[in-house]
């Protein structure tokens, strides 16, 4: 397993140039800056470290603060977007809303349709320098598809409980 | 809230909005149960397990017969609870589940992650009646004859049963290693509904379910019309079907088969964009007869949500609501024997039609 550790307080946020540790075990993919710093080589040496890298450019990535998720279910589509029911993780009551088709990704909006599933999270995006931007994320959940194995066991379970009802109906059993 | 007399029959209509649910005192503290919903003022149990508890009923011994009409999911919310609550009572679904293809359904459904209610509540009741418990209603089937009455389902027919299976032998068909899952819920099972009427030789009663209307004469009411032989000469009591619809009305029922002031209750329906009763509905059924009545109109409540998140929701200029709710219920009680009239008490937000909804309400 691959640690980074922050050299700044870890309040803050990740941003190009920050120098971190890397661990021993670390995969030789990433992106090493050479030996030990100045820096490095004050701190008193342990087995577990032994390079310094500083996060390429493109860790240069926004934060995001969820607020709320709910998972949401399709209940109507019409011309210009669909009805959701929204279940609530936290246990409230079951809500109600609208989204239109542009708000949905791109790739997702095959997956509309009466009955599937998505997750809608609120919150904050805080860009690298700081600032905090509100979003509205929409995405469509992608069921795994059935297996030949698990399609097999289900109809041989589906033989033994009629097989079963018919006999109890029957008075055989 | 005091039990009904052991020589008065009762007939309770829950309906919430999205859900609905008949209780049936047949006399003598022997009771049924039709479907299963949650209500708003009732979240802990069913609706129907609500009630009983309510009016202090013994469910294990006094429940004599559970009824699942269709598996729709606004019909089943919280049925394995009352089969399993009721546990010594027959539990009787519709015919057009007995079959392989419907089981496989089941079977993976059920394991799926998919979000399925109506699938896991019909599982749950699969997996608690083994032993003979789980029966299957058919047209002229008698479900139970007790305390003077007698039960009996008026459908699915024959013709309505073998649709529904070539729907789910359809959908079985598409189940190939690699497809995805798709919604199973919203195949359109209400031709195989089950009617039930309550009959004893001074009464009738109908219970219309989810039942429509097709112009094929082997199939939804037609079917019972030209061939049930149970159903009732002159019903003076109808559960309305399929939330007051056009699609379940069918004008031979009420023109010949209910007496012609019948006592008719109905519950609404608030699912997606779809909403019943419609203004021509109520006009209709109003015309019909003066003793309708509705368990409530369901009304949207703006969400309570935390200040960031209701702060988000509106800079997107969207609408978070409550699913809207029907809060009440209506009980209508008279005597098994004799000339009796139906009384009839409104809980809650429940009514009568007319003042629930007004004639010049839009359709």
């Amino acid at each position: 397993m691959t640690t980074l550790i922050q050299e700044e307080p870890v309040s803050q946020p990740l941003t190009a140039g920050t120098s971190l540790r890397v661990q021993e075990d670390a995969p030789r993919d990433l992106h090493l800056e050479g030996e030990a710093t100045t820096d490095m080589a004050r701190v008193p040496p342990r087995k577990t470290f032994s390079r310094l890298i500083t996060l390429p450019s493109s860790s240069k990535k926004p934060r995001y603060l969820q607020e709320k998720e709910w998972l949401g279910m399709v209940t109507a589509v019409d011309e210009v977007g669909f009805t959701a029911r929204l279940k609530d993780y936290q246990g409230g009551p079951d809500l109600e809303t609208s989204f239109l088709f542009e708000e949905i990704p791109q790739e997702d909006l095959d997956l509309v349709q009466p009955g599937s599933e998505f997750y809608w999270s609120l919150g904050y995006r805080i860009e690298p320098n700081g600032q905090r931007l509100r979003y509205s994320l929409v995405h469509f959940r992608r069921l795994p598809k059935w297996t030949a194995q698990k399609l097999t066991e289900a109809r041989q379970r589906a033989r033994d409980t009629l097989r079963a009802l018919d006999s109890e109906l029957d008075g055989t059993t | 809230m005091e039990q009904p007399s052991h020589d008065e029959v009762e007939i309770t209509l829950f309906g919430p909005g999205y859900g609905e649910s008949v209780v049936v005192h047949l006399g003598d503290g022997c009771w049924i149960i039709v479907d299963s919903c949650y209500g708003a003022w009732c979240r802990s149990d069913p609706a129907p397990i609500w009630y009983l508890k309510q009016l202090g009923v013994n469910i294990d011994a006094q429940v004599r017969l559970i009824v699942c009409s269709h598996w729709h999911d606004d019909h089943v919310g919280g049925l394995s609870d009352v089969v399993r609550q009721a546990s010594q009572a027959p539990v009787y679904i519709s015919q057009a589940l007995r079959n392989e293809e419907f089981l496989t359904l089941l079977e993976l459904y059920d394991r799926s992650p998919m979000d399925e209610p109506g699938i896991r509540q019909i599982s749950g009741v699969f997996r608690q009646c083994r032993g003979g418990r789980l029966r299957f209603a058919s047209q002229d089937r008698v479900l139970i004859a007790a305390a003077g009455h007698q039960v009996s389902a008026l459908s699915p027919s024959d013709l309505s049963v073998q649709d529904a299976l070539a729907v789910f032998a359809n959908q079985a068909r598409s189940l190939v290693p690699g497809s995805p899952p798709l919604r199973i819920s919203s195949l359109r099972p209400n031709h195989t509904s089950v009617v039930l009427s309550i009959a004893n030789p001074h009464f009738q009663a109908l219970l219309g379910a989810d039942l429509e209307v097709t112009a094929h004469s082997h199939r939804g009411w037609q079917a019972i019309i030209d061939s049930s032989t149970t159903l009732p000469e002159r019903a003076s009591f109808f559960k309305i079907p399929h939330h007051g619809s056009e699609n379940g009305h069918h004008p031979e029922i009420w023109g010949s088969r209910l007496e012609p002031q019948v006592t008719a209750v109905l519950s609404p329906f608030k699912g997606g964009n779809v909403v019943l009763p419609l203004g021509r509905d109520v006009d209709r059924i109003r015309s019909l007869t003066d003793q309708a009545f509705a368990t409530g109109v369901p009304r949207a409540k703006k969400a309570v949500l935390p200040a960031p998140v209701e702060k988000t929701v509106r800079e997107m200029g969207k609408e978070v609501v409550e699913l809207p709710q029907a809060r009440g219920f209506v009980r209508a009680r008279r005597r098994a024997a004799g000339l009796s009239s139906w009384r009839v008490d409104c809980f809650h937000e429940a009514g009568p039609l007319e003042r629930l909804y007004p004639t010049d309400r839009a359709g």
